[in-house]
């Protein structure tokens, strides 16, 4: 029992790693949030106005932005720790 | 609705076949220790990226989202849309703070969030806050699920209209309930896990086919925008603009932010967290989840169509946009499909409610306010037990209330779920920051605060709660009140902290904190 202990880490990453894997992460939050950005008709993508497929754009690149924090920090992360 | 035979035909199969699965699932990566509760509640703690991927999807895709959602857009137009970045929000903060949770949660048997609250501050008060706020945030949101079943029964043509006996109006839903109650009992988390495939791969398949065969029929998506804007300009008389994207930025944006920081705070998605094999395992679902979102757009969308094609939703109440969009385009048979799928959606999330609220009652409600010890055995037994109750209650709930007061609840559970984001963000990021009391009272006053600030939003006809958003303090725009209360929340904590420890530094006598003893590296 104690303070949260940090996960042992195969190798610690660099401040410059560690910042640029919360930009990747914060920026599509940032997009999908920005609503004056994207609270317009045009250009409209196969009938769907901006407003619509923007988000939904924010949304995929979402999962690609995080797959590469996940390539970039976390490609030493286990599962179990053979505790069971 | 009218009742056909097809519809129910294939909608009755495919129930019948989840039902069978529900309870061979009790066989399925069969339990060494059958008594332990995370055999019962987390199927072991075994489920791989695959598993994971089809649980968390069960979860966050429940019938309330594939029929509220879609709802939203259909009366009220654009602000509906708000569910995918919110689905953005949630994916995003569950990558940054979920893998540690869940391999601490391992590492140290933690069922439940409180679990983990309870180890890492040490306060039976705190502990307390956190496990009621989980419970009376879940059992609405169980209650709308019974909700969403009562609707697809509805537009099957089942049940009784008012003049009937409620024995016969209700029947459909209490065979659900009980068949339910029994599976879940029986099999635990592995029931719905198992089912979750079905179910997802239902779900895909009836999106996948409607978001591509419905535009057709109606002439693209540029044709369904227009003639769907100009239904809700006639419908919320809105000047100027173009009614298809009008929203409030401030209130959109903070309803994204706030249900999306609070998804991850729910214990049934806890539950699906925790049930998975580790830190990987999770954090690997967590960056192509959000793959997700982008149907969920679609699934939101399908409430534009049902504005375009002008549907009347049965008694004027826009849950039934969709499945009478459905029922209008498709054949009888693939309605049926899509209704079973809408079903499973209630049935998946509300089986892991309920067994996230019985894990709460036996084990930090009953196991750590009993001065004897608990056996395994028995905790898991109350789980179970606790389990049923809960869904009896949320049957009793939807049964013999007005859905308003669901909804009400359900709106009211959402502002007090985040309230508990600090006491989790802080326990797992900072190592001293934190102080237990600054935090209990932060979560105190912003419950209070987000209560009362949701009381005093009144509906047309003047009643309470007629909404989520309000103007705080000083601000002139409208926001989410549980963004409000979480700022006075954070406001609170630090302060207290602060002052906690600078107290402590004056007094220099040991510190408050029982548990300073650094853990040896495992």
């Amino acid at each position: 029992m104690g303070d949260t202990p940090d996960l042992p880490p195969s190798h610690p990453p660099g401040t410059l790693r560690l910042l640029l894997g919360a930009a990747l992460i914060l920026f599509p939050v940032v997009l999908g949030l920005a609503v004056p950005l994207y609270q317009r008709s045009g250009p409209e993508l196969g009938g769907i106005p901006f407003f619509y497929w923007f988000q939904m754009a924010a949304a995929a690149l979402t999962a690609v932005c995080t797959s590469l924090v996940y390539r970039m920090l976390y490609r030493g992360e286990r599962d179990g720790k053979g505790d069971r | 609705m009218t009742f056909n035979w097809a519809t129910f035909g294939v909608f009755l199969g495919l129930l019948l076949l989840i039902t069978v699965l529900g309870f061979i699932a009790s066989r399925w990566r069969r339990a060494k220790e059958a008594n332990r509760l995370d055999e019962w509640a987390l199927g072991g703690r075994t489920f791989g990226p695959f598993i994971t991927w089809f649980l968390l999807g069960g979860d966050l895709y429940s019938a309330y989202t594939l029929i509220a959602v879609p709802a939203a857009i259909y009366s009220m137009g654009a602000f509906g849309f708000y569910s995918v970045p919110n689905a953005i929000v949630l994916y995003a903060l569950g990558f940054v703070f979920l893998p540690k949770l869940v391999a601490l949660a391992h590492r140290k048997g933690y069922v439940t969030l409180t679990d983990f609250v309870t180890d890492r501050f040490g306060s039976k008060a705190l502990s307390l806050a956190i496990t009621i706020t989980g419970l009376l945030a879940t059992l609405p949101y169980l209650a709308l699920q019974l909700v969403g079943l009562e609707v697809i029964f509805g537009s099957l043509g089942l049940g009784g209209s008012a003049g009937d006996s409620w024995l016969l109006r209700d029947l459909p839903l209490l065979i659900a309930f009980a068949v339910l109650a029994a599976y879940t009992y029986s099999a635990g988390l592995r029931a719905p896990a198992l089912i979750a495939f079905v179910k997802d791969g239902l779900t895909y398949l009836v999106v996948i086919v409607a978001v591509i065969y419905i535009p057709i029929k109606l002439g693209g998506f540029g044709a369904i925008f227009d003639s769907g804007a100009q239904a809700l300009s006639a419908k919320t008389a809105s000047t100027g603009g173009n009614p298809a994207i009008a929203v409030e930025p401030s209130v959109y944006l903070t309803l994204a932010l706030g249900s999306g920081m609070a998804f991850f705070l729910y214990p049934h998605a806890i539950t699906g967290v925790f049930a998975s094999r580790g830190a990987k395992t999770v954090r690997r679902n967590m960056s192509v989840l959000p793959i997700y979102t982008v149907l969920l757009g679609f699934v939101a969308l399908l409430g534009m169509m049902a504005l375009a094609i002008g549907i009347k939703p049965k008694d004027g109440n826009p849950q039934y946009a969709v499945p009478q969009l459905l029922a209008e385009i498709f054949p009888h048979w693939f309605v049926g499909i899509a209704f079973a799928a809408i079903a499973m959606s209630a049935l998946v999330p509300a089986a892991i409610m309920a067994i996230a609220a019985g894990n709460l009652v036996s084990r930090n409600l009953y196991r750590e306010f009993r001065s004897k010890p608990v056996s395994a055995k028995s905790e898991t037994l109350l789980s179970k037990i606790v389990s049923v109750l809960v869904k009896l209650g949320a049957l009793v709930f939807v049964l013999t209330l007005d859905t308003k007061f669901a909804l009400n609840f359900q709106l009211l559970g959402g502002i007090w779920i985040l309230q508990t984001l600090p006491t989790v963000l802080f326990g797992l990021f900072t190592k001293k920051f934190a102080e237990r009391k600054a935090l209990l009272a932060g979560l105190i006053v912003a419950v209070v605060y987000g209560t009362w600030a949701a009381y005093e939003v009144k509906t047309g006809a003047g009643a309470p709660f007629g909404g989520s958003t309000a103007k705080p303090f000083f601000l002139e725009s409208p926001i989410y009140i549980a963004i409000s209360a979480l700022l006075l929340n954070l406001v609170v904590v630090v302060l207290g902290s602060l002052l906690a420890r600078a107290v402590r530094s004056r007094v220099a006598v040991s510190p408050l904190t029982p548990k300073s003893q650094p853990e040896s590296a495992s």
